[in-house]
């Protein structure tokens, strides 16, 4: 899959915000902001976050991958999910 | 009446017979049953050293390690009694407790110290930790035979402190073991926060069996997928943690992958585990034993179901009978109502609110005391209890009693809000949201991200209000209170 890392962010930042947020949201939403250490998502939102990822970019999170210095903002997933996609 | 036998007494009794098992697993880290014993003794010298008397209470502010369960028992060995601190909290919430709590002690990991040094004097390293010396002196006593006290949720808007016994504890402890099956060669999880009442049966009730005892650190302890992997490298036997924690587990931690044989007996308290969710569980495991384990701080677990054939469960998941240890009724003898609880395992009372232990404890003509646990229930045709709901605001949320007024009046303190109102509803999911109504001054405009991460800086992460909701007004019963069931309605 060569999907851009912008397209990336953008199917990240759609999923957020309409599963976690309300869409008024989604202009304050930025790619900086912090999503586990914020507050805005917690463990379960964070494992659904985890399996959208998994099963949209077809690849598995190993157990240690799960950890917040690869998931707390769009910016930081983007990067990790095509670090992942490169493998 | 009891022996008098204190809770570090286990410690004695299992380094005796075992001073070479393992007692402790922490990451990568391991200690023996002679090592924390050496080190509760160490402790011991240090707190005689800097003059702390037998009666006073000493605070571990600290996040989850092989030191932190030391410290316990170099403080019970001190016969002081120890309040563990949840180091994920605000510090503004911490320094309360410390505060209220009047402490004369404090052991504290170096990255929290700055908070402290007006009122502590700095002393002496103990391992990870430093010791540090209240300035003040003139604590008050201790009640007799006090062991911990172990904070939580308050209405006032500040939490509030459960005052343990050892002999309540040790009741409490010798009830487990008679009613689990429990062997040296189990190996226990410690998977709740030391400031949460769960974590009385992970510690001591291994201790007592002279088990080996795998701490869970807070930064695993919500990563389902890691959480699986140690149950099955380091053979987990019993395993113990809220509901919210077992469906994490099931539903994301991939355990087909992982070798569970070695897990024998999942207990679980704190909160409703929804049958729906705990089948799911039950069918990836179904050769464990599990109970579902009932009981406020004020008691820990007091009542107990053992879940022998829950395909046959309709409903609920009951939380069944007294313990051994404990008598039960329902208030004024109704089939439905408030359930009340007796026996020497309840708390001594609430530390420093004299007041409201005399609200929540009734005395009868027998002089019985009988603690009112708020939580309304009724007998199914088996005799059990089942959970019916709240008599007031209180709500469970992973296990974390949360008085809804508690969020309400802390996030009052912030500026440009000017009323609030915090309410609780289900999900389409069957899971509790917290939902807080917002009219902010001046019509500010505030955001949901923005007021999340001003509720980081107040609130423990497992208050943290779901959703935010900004209204111009606040609707207002014919009594002038705010009209939370007018909320509710409209929310859901």
């Amino acid at each position: 899959m060569s999907e851009s890392i912008e397209s990336i962010k953008e199917n990240l930042k759609d999923f957020i915000v309409k599963r976690f947020l309300k869409n008024v949201e989604s202009e304050i939403l930025n790619y900086d902001t912090p999503l586990i250490s914020g507050g805005l998502i917690d463990s379960i939102l964070t494992m659904q976050l985890v399996v959208f990822i998994e099963e949209t970019y077809n690849f598995e999170f190993s157990a240690h991958e799960v950890d917040r210095d690869n998931l707390d903002s769009i910016n930081i997933i983007a990067n990790f999910i095509q670090k992942k996609i490169n493998e | 009446m009891n022996n008098g036998e204190k809770l570090h007494d286990l410690l004695k009794q299992s380094v005796q017979l075992y001073s070479d098992q393992i007692a402790l697993i922490c990451n990568e880290e391991k200690i023996t049953y002679k090592r924390l014993f050496e080190l509760s003794l160490d402790l011991q010298d240090s707190l005689k050293t800097i003059g702390i008397e037998k009666g006073s209470r000493v605070a571990i502010y600290s996040e989850k390690s092989i030191t932190f369960v030391a410290s316990i028992f170099g403080i019970l060995n001190s016969n002081c009694a120890y309040i563990p601190i949840d180091a994920s909290a605000p510090i503004e919430r911490n320094k309360f407790i410390i505060t209220d709590c009047d402490v004369s002690a404090l052991i504290i990991q170096k990255k929290y110290i700055d908070f402290f040094e007006n009122e502590f004097d700095i002393l002496v390293q103990f391992e990870d930790l430093i010791l540090l010396k209240n300035k003040n002196r003139n604590q008050k006593k201790s009640p007799e035979d006090l062991a911990y006290i172990l904070y939580t949720s308050g209405s006032t808007g500040n939490p509030k402190g459960v005052m343990y016994s050892h002999s309540g504890a040790m009741s409490f402890v010798n009830w487990c073991n008679s009613t689990f099956k429990l062997k040296q060669s189990d190996c226990f999880s410690s998977h709740a926060p030391f400031h949460f009442d769960l974590s009385i049966f992970d510690i001591f009730v291994c201790v007592k069996n002279a088990s080996s005892l795998v701490i869970i650190t807070e930064n695993i302890a919500r990563q389902p997928m890691l959480l699986a992997k140690q149950i099955s490298d380091l053979k987990i036997s019993v395993w113990y943690s809220t509901p919210t924690i077992l469906n994490l587990i099931s539903e994301y931690g991939k355990i087909e992958k992982y070798d569970f044989s070695h897990l024998k007996l999942i207990l679980f308290a704190g909160e409703v585990y929804p049958l729906k969710q705990f089948l799911k569980l039950y069918n990836k495991l179904p050769l464990v034993s599990y109970y579902n384990l009932y009981g406020p701080t004020e008691s820990n677990v007091c009542c107990y179901f053992k879940l022998e054939n829950p395909k046959l469960l309709i409903e609920n998941i009951p939380i069944g009978k007294a313990c051994a240890h404990y008598e039960s009724k329902i208030i004024e003898s109704k089939t439905e109502g408030e359930l009340l609880i007796s026996g020497k395992a309840l708390m001594i009372g609430y530390w420093n609110m004299e007041s409201l232990t005399n609200e929540k404890i009734l005395i009868d003509d027998n002089g019985l005391k009988w603690y009112k646990t708020g939580d309304i229930v009724a007998l199914d045709s088996n005799n059990d209890y089942v959970f019916k709901g709240r008599v007031d605001r209180m709500i469970k949320r992973n296990g974390y009693r949360i008085e809804l007024d508690e969020i309400e009046k802390t996030l009052l303190k912030c500026e440009g809000i000017q009323y609030c109102a915090v309410i609780s509803t289900q999900s389409k999911q069957n899971t509790m949201q917290i939902v807080s109504y917002i009219v902010t001054e001046n019509k500010n405009f505030k955001s949901i991200i923005e007021m999340k991460s001003i509720s980081m800086k107040l609130l423990p992460i497992y208050m943290i209000p779901d959703d935010f909701i900004f209204v111009n007004s606040l609707p207002i019963t014919s009594s002038n209170k705010i009209d939370y069931q007018k909320l509710i309605k409209q929310t859901v």
